[in-house]
């Protein structure tokens, strides 16, 4: 097991995985030096004095749609009454945005059923490729998301500094890597995987942490010769190979493009409040019953990397479209995508699914929470970020995509007017992609496919 | 004699135009002059997969730690983990290759090339760059990616020493998009429909990833380079001396697991409360059973494939036996015993599979009609409707699974594809969410009737021997293994300019007995293996 419980590390000591993989170099605060006497390794990002924190995006991901008659509060946009499953995020009444009234109206075009519909087209706002690749659980055959998803498009803009340019965190996101189980794409057919392994992501996102900087820049320059000899190798390659295969080998160059970018930034100016998340006595992270702790784990380091500065833009996926978890904890023993094809008239269900939705909003809570804790130049963490909580279905059993559930947190440092219920007839959730891209500094009005676009969401700001 | 029937039976079969025609009066072309008529879809370069990135460093570097384990799973697509055009290779990955590049390389064993003087290392360089280069890029280097490689090597000799730049050359190569895709430059000019030949390493390369998931090994290096490979005889020689290799056995597991979902078993959660004695270790050893089975008419016997889901043959062992409720062996070895002809028939009813094609707390005739469409007869179904003014049934405890279902033929807007589905797998009905035979369902005798429409083998059967009477002589069925092993052999779906391979496949498959192993050697003398299309 890679990831070694905090203050045992020594500092000679590496990370070694399950076959002498040794990935990175201990903390220094380990060795009792706090974070503030550490010198710092990389080079300052740029930031205009007086410009305060920076702006972060934050998607997190549940399945199955919800049961609209208890998510739906109750009232009037300022005075309105928390449903029963939205209750958990009462304490924030003030940092949000409920969203009523988005349908995913992009997917009335392009090939795939509904739950690949849903998940591809949730952050991308397009139709999925054609294609051979997916014919599904009862699905056409549908290729992968047909363009750049939201979080994405953001990174591109906001991304280029820090050392990682987003993060995707996965918890017991299915095995079976496929349409239903990819939300983030950095362009059409290019999939971005969540990483549901919380060790392998402490050891990926932290350990260069206070590293000894001589030993750093070693790497550094090894690195780079390497990179630039690959490099060299690809090009050459492209110019002699057929424009499907140039295509293929371009998006794995530009990824290997993107570590040495990411190279030359090292850390930048690590956040006052950073330090390495401690995730405890290690748990086997893919075992059913244990999804409430690994949901908790990806939130931490989630947090702590955004606080750390080391993304702006990260996303948790918590489970994938179809998501069977039993949710064992609230008494149940049948799976979620189960209970969500029971009828209407089953109210056993319908509290059950009510169920399963407060508690993914008691985990929402906690998340909040943690990015409340984090102080920044006088606002909180949470202040500065826009937190989308968001589903690949309204409603599970007919699959209908309309009404889709979304709450948003934070404000992204003052630019949404929160607290607030927002319910919109029925509009394009396109236009709540580009309401987020505008936040970010992207003036386009448009986002995913043209013709579902009407412009950013109104009110919001 | 399989063998020796595939073998004239192939060569003849572009000629063979029906009773009259003598077989092998013709000379079957070579390979080049096959070219002209040959026709294959467009494909992309093959990246290599978790499982082929781990065999090809065990085989390239003696490193047997599993790396690829950090990798981000394979892009699952048609069923299978190596479909080209499904995979991407995003910054995570890009940076797994660099992070395990480094492992590898801090470990490999360079003793033969480390043990250089001074003033002989740069021979020193030079050989390592040309063997291991050769073999990571599974053909010799040109001379201007010798000297690139040398350069990274000089480069780390200065800033370091002699060592570590080796060690960063070796790094430099398992990085390399020619050790991670396999690439295909071809030789020679193209047909005027743009098909060309393959190089001998390229067909090398193409025979140890279709038997052995990993690089061609020194026998085949050999062959390459002595022109073994450039004719369709020196090629199937080369497979039947593979086929024969007990790395070609994990090849058809890791191919018939995908094919059957046999990789879901062990992860399967159920209600215990409803079926107790269901564990993980069951759910192992249940797999164990369908795959003991599966290879023993493969590989024992060569049989027709279709056996599998008609035989009355199984291999347990005691924790099974208690498990299942049903008499069998004693002890922890697997035993082959007989199954009870009016209970159960072929793999379809065996645990494994219905206990994956089921829910958490029931069976379901739904999954497992979908499975035999999908999987067995490669039928796409369409998507259930878009619309929102359904009104989804809800479940009466008190009405047996038939009943309960039957909203799904009343209703119009259902019937389409669940007429399609459901009666297939109401078949099933006297076998429970884990694969336990019953008699009753809350009572009620079961009603294992059920129908096949849409195929060959259309009409009513009961129950598990009823279906697989009619499976086995299915040819929908025997084509959609050919499908089934086109798209895991060739790591792609079949295009329109794969009618001849799939044709040629078809016919050979059922004159050579419909057995897996005659297949899969059928496999390399296709269109779609001697050639490609050179795209725009």
């Amino acid at each position: 097991m890679k990831y070694v419980k905090k203050k045992t590390l020594d500092r000679r000591s590496f990370l070694r995985g399950a076959g002498g993989v040794a990935v990175g170099l201990p903390f220094l605060n380990l060795m009792g030096c706090s974070n503030s006497s550490a010198p710092r390794t990389g080079s300052k990002k740029q930031r205009v004095e007086g410009e305060g924190p920076p702006k972060r995006l934050l998607i997190v991901f549940s399945p199955n749609g919800t049961i609209r008659d208890n998510w739906l509060p109750s009232g009037g946009e300022t005075d309105f009454e928390f449903s029963e499953i939205l209750t958990p995020l009462a304490s924030f009444r003030e940092k949000l945005l409920i969203i009523d009234g988005l349908d995913m109206k992009s997917t009335m075009v392009g090939p795939g059923d509904a739950h690949q519909k849903g998940m591809g087209h949730m952050l991308t706002g397009r139709a999925l490729q054609e294609g051979d690749l997916f014919t599904g659980g009862g699905g056409e055959l549908a290729g992968w998301g047909g363009g750049i998803s939201i979080d994405q498009r953001i990174a591109q803009h906001i991304g280029a500094g820090t050392k990682f340019r987003s993060l995707e965190f996965g918890a017991q996101v299915s095995s079976n890597a496929n349409i239903w189980s990819r939300m983030s794409y950095s362009g059409p057919g290019q999939p971005l995987p969540p990483s549901n392994n919380p060790y392998d992501n402490f050891n990926r996102i932290f350990s260069d942490l206070d590293a000894d900087p001589f030993a750093l820049a070693e790497i550094k320059a090894k690195r780079g010769t390497v990179l630039d000899h690959v490099n060299g190798e690809f090009e050459r390659l492209q110019s002699k190979v057929g424009a499907e295969d140039r295509e293929h080998l371009e998006r794995h160059a530009s990824s290997i493009r993107d570590l040495e970018t990411r190279l030359q930034n090292g850390l930048g100016e690590l956040g006052a409040q950073c330090e390495s998340p401690d995730l405890g006595t290690p748990i086997d992270y893919q075992q059913q019953t244990n999804y409430p702790e690994v949901v908790r784990m990806q939130m931490d380091l989630a947090v702590m990397a955004l606080t750390c500065d080391l993304t702006r833009v990260a996303s948790i996926q918590l489970s994938n479209a179809v998501g069977g978890h039993v949710h064992s904890w609230l008494g149940h023993s049948r799976g979620h995508h189960d209970f969500s094809h029971d009828g209407d008239s089953n109210s056993a269900t319908r509290q059950s699914i009510t169920d399963i939705n407060t508690w993914y909003a008691q985990q929402f809570a906690y998340l909040l929470g943690k990015m409340d804790s984090i102080s920044e130049d006088g606002s909180t963490l949470l202040d500065n970020t826009v937190v989308v909580w968001i589903n690949e279905l309204g409603k599970g059993n007919n699959h209908s995509r309309n009404n889709v559930p979304i709450v948003m947190a934070g404000s992204a440092g003052g630019y949404f007017r929160t607290g607030r219920l927002m319910k919109f007839g029925n509009k394009p959730h396109n236009d709540l992609m580009v309401s987020l891209q505008n936040a970010f500094g992207i003036t386009d009005d448009v986002f995913g496919e043209p013709i579902f676009c009407t412009g950013p969401l109104a009110g919001l700001t | 004699m399989h063998i020796a029937l595939t073998f004239s039976l192939l060569l003849g079969l572009n000629y063979a135009c029906g009773a009259d025609a003598d077989i092998g009066e013709e000379e079957t072309p070579t390979i080049e002059e096959g070219l002209a008529d040959a026709n294959v879809a467009e494909a992309v370069f093959r990246r290599l997969t978790r499982m082929e990135y781990n065999n090809t460093i065990r085989d390239l570097l003696g490193d047997t730690s599993d790396p690829s384990s950090i990798f981000p799973i394979d892009e699952e697509t048609l069923s299978f983990d190596n479909n080209a055009r499904g995979q991407n290779v995003s910054p995570l990955l890009a940076e797994s290759y660099l992070t395990v590049s480094e492992t590898l390389a801090a470990n490999a064993d360079l003793s033969a090339y480390l043990g250089c003087s001074s003033d002989s290392q740069q021979t020193c360089a030079n050989d390592f760059v040309r063997d291991v280069g050769k073999r990571a890029y599974r053909r010799p280097l040109t001379e201007s990616e010798v000297q690139s490689l040398l350069d990274v090597i000089a480069w780390g000799e200065e800033s370091h020493d002699f060592e570590t730049g080796l060690r960063l050359g070796l790094q430099a190569m398992l990085q390399s998009p020619h050790f991670l895709y396999r690439i295909e430059e071809g030789q020679g000019a193209p047909s005027e429909s743009g098909v060309i030949m393959l190089t001998a390493y390229e067909i090398a390369s193409r025979l140890s990833y279709l038997f052995w998931n990993s690089m061609p090994d020194q026998a085949l290096f050999d062959a390459a380079e002595q022109g073994l490979l450039d004719t369709r005889e020196g090629i199937l020689a080369q497979a039947e001396r593979m086929i024969a290799d007990p790395r070609a056995k994990e090849m058809m597991a890791h191919f018939y697991r995908q094919w059957l979902h046999l990789d879901e078993v062990d992860r399967l959660q159920k209600d215990t409360s409803i079926f107790p004695g269901f564990n993980s270790n069951i759910a192992r050893l249940l797999r164990k059973e369908t795959e003991t089975l599966i290879d023993f008419v493969i590989w024992e016997q060569d049989h027709d494939i279709r056996e599998i889901f008609h035989t009355s043959r199984t291999f347990r062992n005691g924790a099974l036996r208690d498990f299942y409720l049903e008499a069998g062996p004693e002890g922890d070895e697997f035993l082959p015993m007989g199954l009870d002809p009016n209970q159960r028939a072929g793999i379809l009813s065996h645990g494994s599979i219905l206990a994956t094609q089921a829910k958490v707390n029931q069976g379901s005739p739904i999954h497992r009609g979908l499975f035999v469409r999908e999987q067995l007869f490669c039928h796409i179904m369409p998507p259930p409707p878009d619309e929102f003014s359904i009104v989804i049934p809800d479940l009466d405890p008190n009405l047996s699974t038939r009943e309960r279902f039957s909203k799904h033929r009343e209703d119009p807007a259902c019937a389409g594809c669940h007429q399609i589905m459901d009666p297939i797998g109401f078949g099933f009905e006297n076998f429970d969410g884990v694969g336990r035979y019953r008699d009753t369902e809350n009572g009620l005798p079961i009603d294992a009737s059920g129908e096949l429409t849409v195929t060959d083998v259309d009409g009513p059967f009961v129950g598990a021997l009823g279906l697989a009477e009619k499976l086995l002589v299915s040819e929908d069925v025997q084509n959609c293994v050919v499908a089934q092993a086109f798209r895991f052999g060739y790591g792609r779906g079949e295009g329109e300019d794969d009618q001849q391979t799939l044709e040629d496949l078809r016919i050979e498959f059922a004159a050579i007995g419909g057995g897996l192993r005659g297949l899969f050697l059928a496999m390399t003398q296709t269109d779609a293996f001697l050639y490609r299309r050179k795209s725009n």
